[in-house]
Parts: structure tokens; C-alpha cells; sequence
């Protein structure tokens, strides 16, 4: 491990050539919606906006890409998300004080979050054992758990929202650092970095890689695949936990339906990381460029009020087959050579 | 085949389960043996039970199809908004007609991606659906058509027969789409076990790998069961339209689910490689008569997404924890021959 440790100050300014493609997409979608705008978005207002609103795609994302890494796909994201906002949401509200001061608060949310911590690490612990252990597919797991989960959000809530919450929630969420880096974006920042340490500092991370590339392999080396699939499922609905926390601060309320639209552009921007489907690739930093990009487009169209929201469907389908086929076209042209 | 395999048969034990939950229905509530009942719950298998079938098929192959009921959402509001355009007033049949090729179209594009790509179908799909949605919503603009064009309002009036019972004075009555959903169930039982290329459906979902040294064209294979989704799909979003007599864009809300549910409640392998098309039909009942009569059973309709969940969990589960123990018997009969050889 130690050796290892001393190549990665290296591999950070090692920009891998995904991360390259990326950067430029960036840039370029950065300089065109610029131009177009005729300058106002690349002003400071837009990027406080961009950086506010990421976070919650992104946090999602990281977890779909970890359960992706592993070689499955966790579809229960947006449900964990939703119920773990909704049962953290009335949590809170029962357990603040009425007036209470300042540290109180903080303490009480400090609580909340460990709470929807826990909510998010048992729906995961759900899935990972019905796909480690029973040897049901990822996909149809995720998808029936996301069923029981949403459906555990729809009872309990009867479709209506949550409101009135304490306002703590709202802001810190909404808490700007210098006045310019959003309190989610610090989010962000120590989920990713969180992930990140995960998968490249530790074992378990190098056997959920081992695990994504090969897992009949990765058995006979004596790796415990069905402890690290759950384990992999459990943090995952922990990040969803996290998103969903942050979903009700930005809408200061907790609905059962607010992560609908979130499930393609999560595993969209998995795709555009370069994060493999298959499994056993995928890294933190193209995770965090890929959602940025995304972002800037979403806020991007936003700006054009002639383009309606439901073109943002037809435009996130067709990126995603769109960078799917250009991955794999690029991969062939690696082969032949 | 009979007597000792019956019981070995998968459809045998969701035939069981049918029965109980039927009888335990009738007890509650005294109305599940009713003609009316009876009826609606055919009327309201049709449409799900169509696309059953086709998802059957995909599922068989070792694929899979999340974007099925967008397909069908985006055939039935372009056929029933262009018709209404140009006030159509021929026979209804044109209409199922341009909605099947629509929809094998789409199909076509799902398919030549998956053969293409080789990247897991949900993903693609999960794509292409949101195209389907985008195009729907955005390009046509679509929400509610109330007012349907003649022909097809014409069809939604016609009625095979109706029933209405005594006791109660509800009537119900049975459409003429039952056909179809007839007829899509011979068509698919017979390609699945009398043609070469149900066999190969059979064989790609069993082993891709083997299945190409056998001779059989996977790709071919591939794109041929999502064109074919994508055609049934086409042709069910009309079908609702004359079933309902409108269009509404919430119709197939969360169908990419229970549909799954009940091809797999149904006894085909998620992983594929096999399933019978008669348990398929049995899993759209099994799957509606919970559904449709959650009320009865007496459970609050905001819980009915949760059953749905907890029904698919189940029925994985069951099927996945038997190819495991299936796997550890082979492993240990291995094992103990081993041993006998030693000895």
C-alpha cells in the first residue's frame, strides 16, 4: 500500500485520456452556451447556480457508479433518496425543540443525517443481500427494491408533501461559503472525496474493482464477494441517503416523487465518465467532470425559455446513446490497432 | 409429462397460488365469482397481457425492455393525433397498421443498439425511452385526446358481449381487442416452440457464446425481439386507446415494472434462457387479480406500488435461490464422485 500510495501524487496530474475528453467537452460546452447567452453565462450568478444544483445529481451518481464498478447497477437510488428524505424530514421535525438555539439545531441536524445515514445503509443492506447472497440480477433486484422502497415513500406520505420543516435544514443547504461555494457543493466535495479514498486507498475498493472486472476471479483469490456486494450496495443507498437529504433542503420540503426525473441523467453521467457498464472501470474524477458538464448544459437550456422542459428528455436520451456509441467505437478502434 | 413432472412445473404451482388467492378474495368480499368481475379482470388483462408477451420473448433472449410502454405512449397519441388531424374516417384496421410500424421502428433502433453496442439492454433502453418520452411530450406536445377520431371511437363503442350482474346491477363488458390478445399469445407460443428461431431465442438467453457456436445468428436474434416488442408495443397503445376511449399520458406509468413482475411471477428466468409463454399469462392474471382487487383484499391503494415491489422481490427471489441451489448441488454431486473415485 505505501507504494502505492506514492504513484498516486503522480497519477493526479497523469490526466487519463477520458478525463482529457471530458475537460475539453467542458470547455466547449461552456464557450458555446457563453456565446450564445451573449456572455450572462459564464457570469458569477450562473456558476453559484450550477454549483448549487450539481451536488444532488452528483451525489447520486456516485453512488450508482460504485454499484456499477462492481459490475451491477443500483436502480434504487432515487427511491432510497426519497424515502430517506421523507422519513428524515418527519424525523426531524419530531425531534426539534420548538425555538430552539443555534448549536440545538445543528445538533439535531447533525442526528437527522445520521439517521437518514442509517435509513439509506439499510435499504442498501435490502438489495446487496438480495443480490449477494439470494443471486438475484442487480438490475431486477434494484428495480423490485426501488418498487417496495418508493412504495414504502407513496404509503407513508399518501403522495403529498412534507412541509414546514425546520429551517436548519434549509440553510445549510443553502449556506454559501466566501459567500460563493455552496453548502452543498462541500457536500459534494466530501462525498467524492470520501468514494474516492474508497476505492483507491483501500482493499475493499481494489476488490470492488476485482469484483466489476471479474468475479469468478475474484472469489477463487479469496475476496469475500458477497460481504464487499453488500457492503458496495450499502454505501451506495448511504450517498442516495445524502442526495436525498440535500433534495429536501433545496425544495425546503419532502415528497415522494422528486427523484423521478433524476434516474437517466445518474446513470448518464456514469456512462459520460467513462465509468464501464460492464463493470471494473470507472473513476471518482470523471464523475465529478461528467456532472459538472451535465449541469452546465441543464442550467444552460434553462436559459432559453423557448426550449421547453420536456425537450430535456429527448436531449438526455440522446446524449446517452450518443456517448454509448462513441465509447464503443472508440474502444474498436483501439482494438484494430 | 404428467402426474410425477406436474410438480416439477412452475405454471402448476401459480396456478395453485390462483386458485388460494382467488377463493380467499371471494371469501372477503363475496365478489371475486362474479360475471361482472370476471370480465373486467379479462378486460383489464388485455393490454398488459399483450405486452407481456412481447417483453416474454426479450426477457427469454436474456435482454431486457424498460422503454416498451413509451413506445406505446408515443404510437398511440402520433396515430391518434395525426387521424384526428386529418379526420380520418376508413376502417379502423390502418390505425393499428401505422402504430405497429412505429413502434417497429423503435423497436428496430432498440435492437440494432443492443447488437451493436453489446452494452447491458436496460441501459440502452433506459435511453431510448427517454427519446420516446422527450419526442412525446416535447415534439407532439401530447397530454390528454378526449375526443377520439371516428373509427377508433366506433371500435371503443363495439363490445364482443356484456354482462351485468344480478345482484349488484354492474354491468361490465368484453372488448373486441380480446382477440388480440389471443392471437398475440398463439403467436408467440408458436414461434417460441415450433420454429428454429424460437429455439435460438431460447438458446441466446441460455448461452450467447454457445449459441453462436451452434449456428444460430445472435444478432439477428437480438434485434428480432426488440423489433418485435417495439411492433407489439405499437399495436397495444392503440389497443388501450379503444379499450379506454382516450389517451392520457399517465396510461402507462410505471408499466416497465409490473410488466417485468409478471413475466417473471410468470416463471421465466430474468437471465434468460427459459420461461413458457402459458406462465407468462398466468403471471398478467396472478398480477391483476392482486392488483385489481387490492380493495377487496383490503389494502389502501397508496400501498399498492409497495405490493407490486414485494411480489417481483418474491418471485426473483424464488427462482434465483433455486438456480443457486441448483448450482451447489451440481458442485457437490461433483465433489462426493471425486471422493468415490479416491476411494
Amino acid at each position: 500500500m505505501g507504494k502505492k500510495k506514492r504513484f498516486d501524487v503522480k497519477s493526479l496530474l497523469n490526466i487519463s485520456s477520458n478525463n482529457k475528453k471530458l475537460l475539453g467537452m467542458l470547455l466547449l460546452v461552456v464557450i458555446v452556451l457563453s456565446i450564445a447567452t451573449g456572455g450572462s453565462f459564464a457570469g458569477i450568478g450562473q456558476f453559484k447556480l450550477i454549483a448549487y444544483l450539481f451536488p444532488e445529481m452528483g451525489v447520486l451518481a456516485l453512488g450508482m457508479m460504485l454499484a456499477m464498478v462492481s459490475g451491477g447497477i443500483d436502480l434504487t437510488v432515487i427511491a432510497v433518496a426519497d424515502l430517506a428524505g421523507i422519513l428524515s424530514c418527519l424525523f426531524m421535525k419530531a425531534i426539534m425543540p420548538a425555538d430552539a438555539a443555534m448549536p440545538v439545531q445543528i445538533l439535531v441536524l447533525l442526528v437527522t443525517l445520521l439517521f437518514a445515514l442509517a435509513i439509506g445503509a439499510v435499504c442498501g443492506l435490502f438489495t446487496g443481500i438480495l443480490i449477494a447472497r439470494v443471486g438475484v440480477p442487480a438490475m431486477v433486484a434494484t428495480l423490485g427494491a426501488s418498487d417496495i422502497i418508493l412504495g414504502i415513500a407513496v404509503g407513508i406520505t399518501n403522495g403529498s408533501s412534507i412541509k414546514e420543516l425546520p429551517p436548519i435544514l434549509c440553510r445549510v443547504v443553502n449556506f454559501e461559503l466566501f459567500g460563493l461555494i455552496p453548502g452543498t457543493t462541500i457536500v459534494f466535495i466530501i462525498c467524492a472525496a470520501l468514494v474516492a479514498f474508497l476505492l483507491n486507498m483501500t482493499a475493499t475498493g481494489f476488490k470492488i474493482y476485482m469484483i466489476g472486472s471479474n468475479a469468478t476471479a475474484s472469489e477463487y483469490s479469496g475476496s469475500d464477494n458477497k460481504k464487499i456486494l453488500t457492503l458496495t450496495y450499502m454505501i451506495s443507498g448511504m450517498l442516495s441517503a445524502v442526495a436525498g437529504l440535500l433534495m429536501c433542503g433545496h425544495f425546503n420540503s419532502a415528497r415522494s416523487d422528486f427523484g423521478k426525473s433524476y434516474l437517466t441523467p445518474a446513470i448518464l453521467i456514469c456512462v459520460l465518465a467513462g465509468v464501464n457498464p460492464n463493470g471494473g472501470v470507472g473513476k471518482v474524477s470523471g464523475i465529478v467532470l461528467a456532472v459538472i458538464i451535465l449541469q452546465s448544459l441543464s442550467s444552460g437550456f434553462a436559459m432559453f425559455p423557448s426550449i421547453s422542459d420536456y425537450y430535456k428528455n429527448l436531449i438526455w436520451g440522446l446524449v446517452l446513446i450518443g456517448i454509448m456509441i462513441m465509447n464503443v467505437v472508440t474502444a474498436k478502434k483501439g482494438q484494430n490497432k | 409429462m404428467k402426474g410425477k413432472n406436474l410438480l416439477k412445473k412452475n405454471e402448476f404451482y401459480i396456478v395453485i397460488i390462483i386458485a388460494v388467492l382467488a377463493c380467499i378474495i371471494q371469501a372477503i368480499s363475496g365478489q371475486f365469482f362474479t360475471s361482472n368481475n370476471l370480465v373486467d379482470l379479462l378486460r383489464s388483462m388485455i393490454v398488459p397481457g399483450m405486452m407481456a408477451a412481447g417483453l416474454f420473448m426479450v426477457i427469454v433472449s436474456g435482454n431486457i425492455d424498460v422503454s416498451f410502454p413509451y413506445t406505446a405512449m408515443l404510437c398511440m397519441f402520433a396515430v391518434t393525433k395525426w387521424f384526428s388531424v386529418i379526420n380520418y374516417q376508413g376502417p379502423v384496421f390502418l390505425a393499428f397498421l401505422i402504430a405497429g410500424l412505429i413502434g417497429l421502428v423503435l423497436g428496430l433502433l432498440n435492437g440494432v443498439l443492443a447488437a451493436w453496442l453489446k452494452l447491458p439492454t436496460l441501459i440502452i433502453t433506459l435511453g431510448t425511452c427517454t427519446i420516446f418520452l422527450g419526442i412525446t411530450q416535447g415534439v407532439l406536445q401530447s397530454s390528454v385526446i378526449s375526443v377520439l377520431p371516428a373509427p377508433m371511437a366506433k371500435m371503443a363503442a363495439t363490445n364482443l358481449f356484456s354482462v351485468v350482474n344480478g345482484e349488484t346491477g354492474l354491468g361490465s363488458s368484453m372488448p373486441v381487442s380480446i382477440l388480440f390478445l389471443i392471437a398475440i399469445y398463439l403467436i408467440v407460443g408458436f414461434i417460441m416452440k415450433y420454429t428454429m428461431l424460437g429455439r435460438g431465442i431460447y438458446a441466446v438467453g441460455g448461452d450467447p457464446v454457445a449459441a453462436e457456436r451452434a449456428g444460430f445468428n445472435v444478432n439477428f436474434i437480438r434485434i428480432f425481439v426488440f423489433t418485435f416488442m417495439g411492433v407489439v408495443g405499437g399495436i397495444t397503445g392503440i389497443t388501450q386507446v379503444t379499450v379506454s376511449g382516450m389517451c392520457q399520458i399517465n396510461f402507462f406509468d410505471g408499466y416497465e415494472m409490473t410488466i417485468i413482475a409478471a413475466v417473471v411471477l410468470g416463471g421465466a428466468n430474468i437471465a434468460g434462457g427459459s420461461g413458457t409463454v402459458i406462465g407468462t399469462f398466468l403471471g398478467v392474471l396472478l398480477m391483476k387479480m392482486i392488483s385489481n382487487n387490492l380493495i377487496l383484499l383490503g389494502i389502501p391503494t397508496n400501498w399498492s406500488k409497495f405490493m407490486t415491489g414485494i411480489l417481483i422481490i418474491a418471485g426473483v427471489s424464488m427462482s434465483a435461490y433455486k438456480s443457486v441451489l441448483a448450482k451447489r448441488r451440481v458442485a457437490s454431486n461433483i465433489l462426493e464422485d471425486g471422493h468415490k473415485e479416491e476411494a
